[in-house]
């Protein structure tokens, strides 16, 4: 293998002029955890209502949040981002479209990806251009050449983050198991 | 930007699918195949009484599921040529491409769920049923082979098949390896004849038909396996 490792890129200075390559992925961090909250305040909020409306008697107030719920499950992250991006603008009153486009950066990606997003996709964000994690390093692999460095990091950085979460899911997994399967401890811990 | 002209997806009609939506389907098929049984496996493992394997397999799916798919994408579609090179001791990184970077990422990311779903249904068999099969005499693979999987297989049928609904979604992400998927095929399109809105609202659309009526008919099935029990 010919490949040219060098970690000490991450202290030099990105092409941006803002800093080192690391400031910058951790700038990156910043906003994938900047969109992921806001998207997931959004969802729990919206979550709530349409859970919700579904368990009301009025049948068409059931239908139309069943309909929410199959629209969003049914059409891939990626695809629901571009129509958030380009589309929404489009069919919105030509003034309030102007607004949409006309966002500084990055806050005209980043309005569309936290309004579109939960919270485990949004690396998927840097399709329409927000620079978060993912984004900085492919930007940080493009103009050093640092390929495998600058995806160690973002990765290592994102698993930092998930590995919290899933030890936690397992803690609780373990509290409400059932016994008497397979998966449940042997019998000496239960009450 | 004037006006929509919804003219452009009667004229790529036959591209988007023939090309687009044919690595689609095959990718997600492909993934499913092989992401099953190599999940299979690693549940087995996951399950195993030697530690080493259990430990080896509970690290490499929580390694996959705390890495966001775009992230694993881009690792294999860069690390690929690599490994390639260094296997076969070659001078140069191999060239891959994407479809096949693309199905050896989908492969080994959705084994790391159809584990976690196959390992739920292992868990869901009545612990006495082991317990009988070795006193009947079994061995380890008589009775994963015989009792366990098969009944484990039937219970988690609709899981595993939403998951499959799941991944046909996500392989739209290749995307951003730039390959032809549906997807992919409908933004070329789309930027080649600037009709991107058009293009999009199609996709979209495609893409939630086809995961409607799979997730219905998956339902569907559903109901039936629980009338069966």
């Amino acid at each position: 293998m010919n490949y040219n490792w060098n970690w000490g890129i991450f202290l030099a200075a990105e092409p941006g002029g803002t800093g080192t390559y690391l400031k910058y992925l951790l700038v990156g961090l910043g906003w994938t955890l900047a969109t992921a909250l806001a998207a997931w305040v959004l969802a729990l909020a919206i979550g709530a209502a349409v859970g919700t409306l579904r368990t009301t008697p009025m049948p068409w107030v059931v239908r139309l949040g069943n309909a929410y719920v199959e629209v969003f499950r049914n059409v891939p992250l990626i695809v629901q981002m571009f129509l958030w991006y380009f589309v929404l603008p489009e069919l919105l009153p030509k003034g309030a479209g102007d607004w949409v486009k006309q966002m500084p950066p990055p806050w005209g990606s980043y309005v569309p990806a936290a309004l579109c997003l939960g919270i485990y996709n949004s690396s998927v964000a840097l399709t329409i251009g927000l620079l978060e994690l993912t984004g900085r390093a492919k930007a940080m692999q493009e103009f050093s050449f640092q390929v495998f460095e600058a995806f160690a990091a973002a990765t290592v950085l994102y698993l930092l983050t998930n590995l919290v979460v899933v030890l936690g899911m397992r803690r609780l997994v373990a509290r409400v198991r059932a016994p008497g399967f397979i998966g449940a401890a042997p019998a000496a811990g239960a009450h | 930007m004037g006006g929509f002209d919804f003219d452009v997806i009667e004229r790529s009609l036959g591209n988007l699918f023939r090309e687009g939506m044919t690595f689609t389907v095959t990718l997600t098929l492909m993934a499913m195949s092989r992401g099953i049984v190599f999940g299979t496996l690693l549940a087995m493992m996951r399950l195993s009484s030697l530690a080493p394997l259990a430990w080896l397999a509970g690290g490499y799916v929580n390694l996959m599921r705390s890495v966001p798919l775009v992230r694993v994408i881009f690792w294999f579609y860069f690390l690929v040529p690599y490994i390639g090179a260094w296997l076969l001791a070659a001078k140069e990184p191999v060239r891959v491409g994407a479809w096949i970077s693309a199905v050896i990422t989908f492969t080994m990311f959705e084994a790391a769920y159809y584990c976690e779903i196959m390992r739920a249904g292992i868990q869901s068999i009545a612990r006495g049923q082991v317990a009988a099969a070795y006193a009947l005499g079994l061995d380890y693979w008589q009775t994963m082979g015989y009792i366990v999987l098969p009944q484990a297989f039937r219970n988690m049928l609709p899981v595993l098949l939403t998951q499959t609904i799941i991944l046909f979604q996500d392989t739209s992400l290749v995307y951003v390896i730039s390959a032809t998927d549906f997807l992919g095929a409908a933004s070329k399109v789309a930027n080649r004849d600037y009709r991107l809105v058009e293009m999009c609202t199609f996709v979209a659309a495609v893409y939630f038909v086809i995961s409607f009526a799979l997730s219905k008919l998956v339902k569907r099935l559903q109901e039936r396996i629980a009338v069966i029990r």
